[in-house]
Parts: structure tokens; C-alpha cells; sequence
């Protein structure tokens, strides 16, 4: 039969129907002036599909197949590339023509031919470490992929050494020793209550590895570390056996659960970590954590309950306290669902976070602006960027300025949905100068789906580009 | 950062600390709930999350939602194109 997407409720006609193709577009348009010490490659992840999904397939995107979108930056110039990553998930279909694999992580929905297939769809972030860009999905192994080609080279287990059966899609990569904090939960299997924690070196060997056990099944879709520490929250949205076999997706929130954070020193074994509790918080990313005496502090956005608007807020654990109780309170009201900051000083110290978010209109309070938005979080004070047209802004991800130290010294990068053209574009501010507006826009000739995460690397860490004229 | 800054933030950190941990430790105030309370949100802002319409994706970030109908994807009463192209164009866009 073949593929019909109409009359499914995840497939309204609009920018958000599946693109289903392979991309190249050569030296794009660009509307400005790209800096030329701009020298890199951005990366970015949509959950696509290649083939109808059941009909009670949740209303949420992430069980999409992994679509990379690879900008790459050179003398004011950029290059796109788009590549579905072939998944054993994807060629297996592929090769039936339909659709084997079930709802949103619930192998019992599956077709029974795929049962021994990797149902990675590996369609959430892209990571590069040890020579190696990983393509990521909290449910499996990485894949990973050629970071010029996107060839999809095939899943990785770090030479056997990384045990567990999961790692997430938000490892943290140590600034300062550069390397991989990475971890899975579900770590033996689906419906586990098992935490893995990895520290992988910059060559992309296991030099550590720390099972935990958590104190409910509860998703642990981010982490945050320190210097000295890695901070494991664990979030109440919550599964079952019994949710999985009447054949839903796997997550339902429940607020009767609370928020348990694990704080693990990063040079410690399973009996140092430390379970702190609070009220339940709806939250999936965090944006950093830093030491700070005997506490940790860790900002993120979150809500008081599931359908409670989000806020930016820090975190407070106490060390020395006796109490299983950590503190809070409110860093910024602004919407921030993805926060990002220069990575460059993750787990460190820092002030800046750089967010995609909505603020009411100053001419239709009912109608959100887009803006690119810098938060201080010590003082709350926000600068940013309005967007003009009917867009929608993506993930933000900071590039640093060639040659500059300075934290949020560099450009922020967001790609929008761009509802008039029905075409992406991306746009490139500078990120100490956000209220002077878009620099530059790199326009794409099509649309790309609703992503998921991005990341910037610099030329110098990658490896040298072949000409991709011949 | 400098010194100066950092030192004004741990100073407010700390105050903050001190001052939740006095609520919490306030005889028969009700204090853990009020630990946690949120300032409210400005009306204009709280009109762009109406309760009972929150999904996963607002959290992802996604705008508009995966599954979210787009009103404005093709505009049926837009003038004539032919009228808009060039005219080496209006063969192919009439």
C-alpha cells in the first residue's frame, strides 16, 4: 500500500506534515552579511516520518524517524545538507513499505517482525566526542554519522564497554577535561529502574561507569553536572506494564509524584549519591549547574504542575543539610522551554542563557512575538531580538567568536519556521548586541519540520572537509 | 565573570536560602507550601497557556505543536499571481 498520510491527527496539512526527503543545497541564499570568523557547522535534529504511525500514535512528534539538518559555515558562505539517518528502524520499513514499528516507545505495539530490530529512531541531539558525531534517543545506543557525508555509520556501544541498554540524549560534555558525562535509565531494559552513568574521555574511551537504581520510573530525559557532581533528576511522568500492554504511549504525568533529584559526586560510587525531594515539577531540559560551597545551584525551566506555565528557576541543593529537601525559587519568568548557554562554561560558573521564546505582542497581547532572548540569570534582566513575520522560533544554540574567551561573546543561531514563505530560514544575531536584530538569514528553498535540539563545533575539532563540488 | 558580580550572587543566594529555609522551619505557618509558591504570571502571558490546552510539546518548545492545524498556510484570497510575476513568468502562473 502506499503512504498515505491523510486523516491522521498527527498530520494536519501545514508546516509540521512530514518532509520525507534528502537535502542538498549548495552555497545558500543568504539575506545580510554571514561573519566571516564564523567557521563551523550546526547541526540540528527533526523527528520526520517516513511512514504513517498508528492511529493512536500520541499527538507529540517524537517517535518520528531522525532527520539531521547540517549547515556548514565557511567565509560567510553555507552549505545545507539534509539526510534521514538510516536506523534499522527506518531501512526495515523501508523495505516492507509501511510501518512496523508501534506507538511512542511501546514495543508491544510493534509488528512482531521487528521484535529483535533497535527501535532507536535516533531522532533528539547530536553530540560530537571522541571523533565520533553521535546521533542520540534515550531508549538505545547511539548512532553515529559522518560529520561532513551524514552518512549514517551505525550504533556504537564504545567498544563494548558502555554496558547499559540506553543513553540519553542530553550527555554533558566537560568543558574543562573534555569529557563525556553520559548516562541511560531504563538501563537494562524497558521498564528498568535503572540508572547508568558513564564518564567517557576525550577519545571516546569508558573510564567510568556507576549503576543506580531510581526511586521511581519516572523519565530522566536531561541531567546537569558540576566539577564535582552529576545531578540526576527524575521527573513525574510516569509508566507501566499495564499502560504499555493496553498499547499507549509510554508516558503519563503524575502529579502525585514528586520531583526526586540524585546528586552523585562525579568521583563517587553508587552509595554516594544523595536522593533530595520535592513537590512534582514538570520539566525535560535543563540549562546548567554550577558548585558553590557545600551546595550545587542548577537552573532550568519548570512548572509548578503539568499544565502550569513554565518559568526559569534555580534549583538550590544543600550539601551539608540533613534535610532531603531542596530549595527553589524563581530566576525569570519568561517562558524558556529549551534554554541554552556557551557551552564553554558549562558546569562552571556563568551568567548568560540564550532562549527561543514567545513574550505577548506589544500590538495583540493575545498573540505571542517571537524573540531571541539573552537571560542573566543573576539578575533576571533579558535582552533580545523580536523576530518580525509569522515565524516560529526553534532551539537557539550559541557559536562563540573566533579567538574570544569571554562567556556569551560570539552569535546565537535559531532556525524558524517561516509561515509565510512556508520555507525555514536561519537566523543569526549577535549575541551581545541581540536588541540590534538579525545580522544575517540563511534562507532554505523548503521547509523544515519542528525540530528537536542543536549544536554548533567549530571547524578546528572537526575533521578537514573534502570538496563536495567534485 | 567578575568578582564583584559573583560575590552579589552568591549574597543573593545565599539570602534566598536563608529565607526558605526560615519559612520552612516556621512553626505552624504552612511553610513548605509557601516555600514553593511561584509569583503569578502577567495576565497578557498567562492568556497564552488557557488551562486545559497544555501539551507535551509546549515544553519541547514546539510552536506551532506537532499536530497543530495551520490556518494560514495558503491564503485563498490572495490577488491574482499573474498580476504579481514578471512578465516572462505569467505563462507558468496563470
Amino acid at each position: 500500500m502506499a503512504v498515505d498520510f491523510r486523516g491522521h491527527p498527527l498530520f494536519p496539512p501545514g508546516f509540521n506534515s512530514p518532509t520525507r526527503f534528502d537535502a542538498d543545497v549548495y552555497d545558500c541564499e543568504v539575506w545580510g552579511q554571514i561573519p566571516t570568523d564564523i567557521h563551523g557547522t550546526f547541526y540540528r535534529m527533526q523527528c520526520d516520518f517516513d511512514y504513517r504511525p498508528p492511529k493512536n500514535e500520541w499527538l507529540t512528534g517524537f517517535n518520528g524517524d531522525g532527520h539531521i539538518s547540517r549547515f556548514r559555515f565557511h567565509n560567510g558562505s553555507v552549505d545545507f545538507k539534509g539526510r534521514y539517518v538510516r536506523t534499522a528502524r527506518l531501512m526495515a520499513e523501508r523495505k516492507e513499505r509501511k510501518r512496523l514499528f508501534g506507538v511512542y516507545r511501546n514495543p508491544y505495539t510493534d509488528d512482531p517482525s521487528v521484535k529483535n530490530i533497535n527501535r532507536s529512531a535516533a531522532n533528539t541531539h547530536t553530540y560530537w566526542h571522541g571523533g565520533k558525531l553521535f546521533v542520540l534517543k534515550e531508549d538505545s545506543l547511539p548512532y553515529y554519522v559522518d560529520p561532513h557525508t551524514l552518512e549514517t555509520k551505525g550504533d556504537w556501544d564504545f567498544h563494548g564497554k558502555y554496558t547499559a541498554k540506553t543513553m540519553s540524549a542530553h550527555p554533558k560534555i566537560d568543558p574543562v577535561t573534555g569529557e563525556m558525562i553520559a548516562y541511560g535509565y531504563e538501563a537494562k531494559g524497558i521498564l528498568t529502574k535503572d540508572i547508568a552513568v558513564y564518564t567517557i574521555n576525550p577519545a571516546g574511551k569508558v573510564t567510568k561507569e556507576v549503576w543506580l537504581e531510581s526511586p521511581y520510573l519516572g523519565i530522566i530525559h536531561d541531567i546537569a553536572i558540576t566539577q564535582k557532581h552529576v545531578i540526576i533528576p527524575v521527573i513525574a511522568r510516569t509508566t507501566s506494564l499495564a499502560r504499555l500492554k493496553s498499547g499507549e504511549p509510554m508516558w503519563e504525568w503524575d502529579g502525585s509524584l514528586p520531583t526526586m533529584v540524585g546528586v552523585l559526586p562525579r568521583d563517587g560510587e553508587a552509595k554516594d549519591v544523595r536522593w533530595y525531594k520535592g513537590p512534582s515539577r514538570n520539566t525535560l531540559h535543563f540549562l546548567n549547574a554550577t558548585d558553590r560551597g557545600n551546595k550545587v545551584t542548577m537552573e532550568l525551566p519548570t512548572s509548578s504542575g503539568e499544565r502550569d506555565p513554565s518559568q526559569i528557576r534555580r534549583w538550590t541543593f544543600d550539601l551539608d543539610s540533613k534535610s532531603d529537601a531542596f530549595q527553589e525559587e524563581v530566576v525569570s519568568t519568561t517562558p524558556g522551554f529549551l534554554p541554552r548557554m556557551d557551552d564553554r562554561y558549562l558546569s562552571l560558573d556563568y551568567r548568560y542563557a540564550f532562549i527561543s521564546s514567545r513574550v505577548p505582542s506589544a500590538a495583540d497581547p493575545k498573540t505571542p512575538a517571537q524573540v531571541v532572548q539573552r537571560l542573566d540569570v543573576h539578575s533576571g534582566d533579558i535582552k533580545q531580538c523580536v523576530v518580525d513575520g509569522k515565524v516560529a522560533l526553534q532551539e537557539s544554540c550559541f557559536v562563540p567568536r573566533a579567538n574570544s574567551k569571554d562567556e556569551g561573546d560570539g552569535y546565537v543561531m535559531t532556525i524558524a519556521s517561516n509561515f509565510d514563505t512556508m520555507s525555514s530560514d536561519m537566523i543569526i544575531t549577535d549575541a551581545q548586541h541581540l536588541e540590534d536584530g538579525v545580522i544575517a538569514t540563511v534562507k532554505l528553498p523548503f521547509r523544515l519540520r519542528s525540530g528537536t535540539h542543536t549544536n554548533w563545533y567549530p571547524q578546528s575539532v572537526l575533521p578537514p572537509v573534502k570538496d563536495e563540488l567534485t | 565573570m567578575s568578582a564583584h558580580t559573583r560575590r552579589e550572587f552568591l549574597g543573593a543566594a545565599g539570602m534566598s536560602v536563608a529565607a526558605a529555609v526560615a519559612l520552612t522551619l516556621a512553626p505552624g505557618a504552612g511553610a513548605l507550601a509557601r516555600q514553593w509558591a511561584a509569583p503569578p504570571l502577567p495576565p497578557a502571558m498567562a492568556a497564552m497557556y488557557p488551562q486545559g490546552d497544555w501539551h507535551v510539546d509546549d515544553i519541547c518548545g514546539h510552536l506551532p505543536r506537532y499536530a497543530h492545524p495551520i490556518p494560514y498556510m495558503h491564503d485563498t484570497s490572495a490577488p491574482d499571481l499573474a498580476s504579481l510575476a514578471a512578465p516572462v513568468d505569467r505563462p507558468f502562473v496563470s
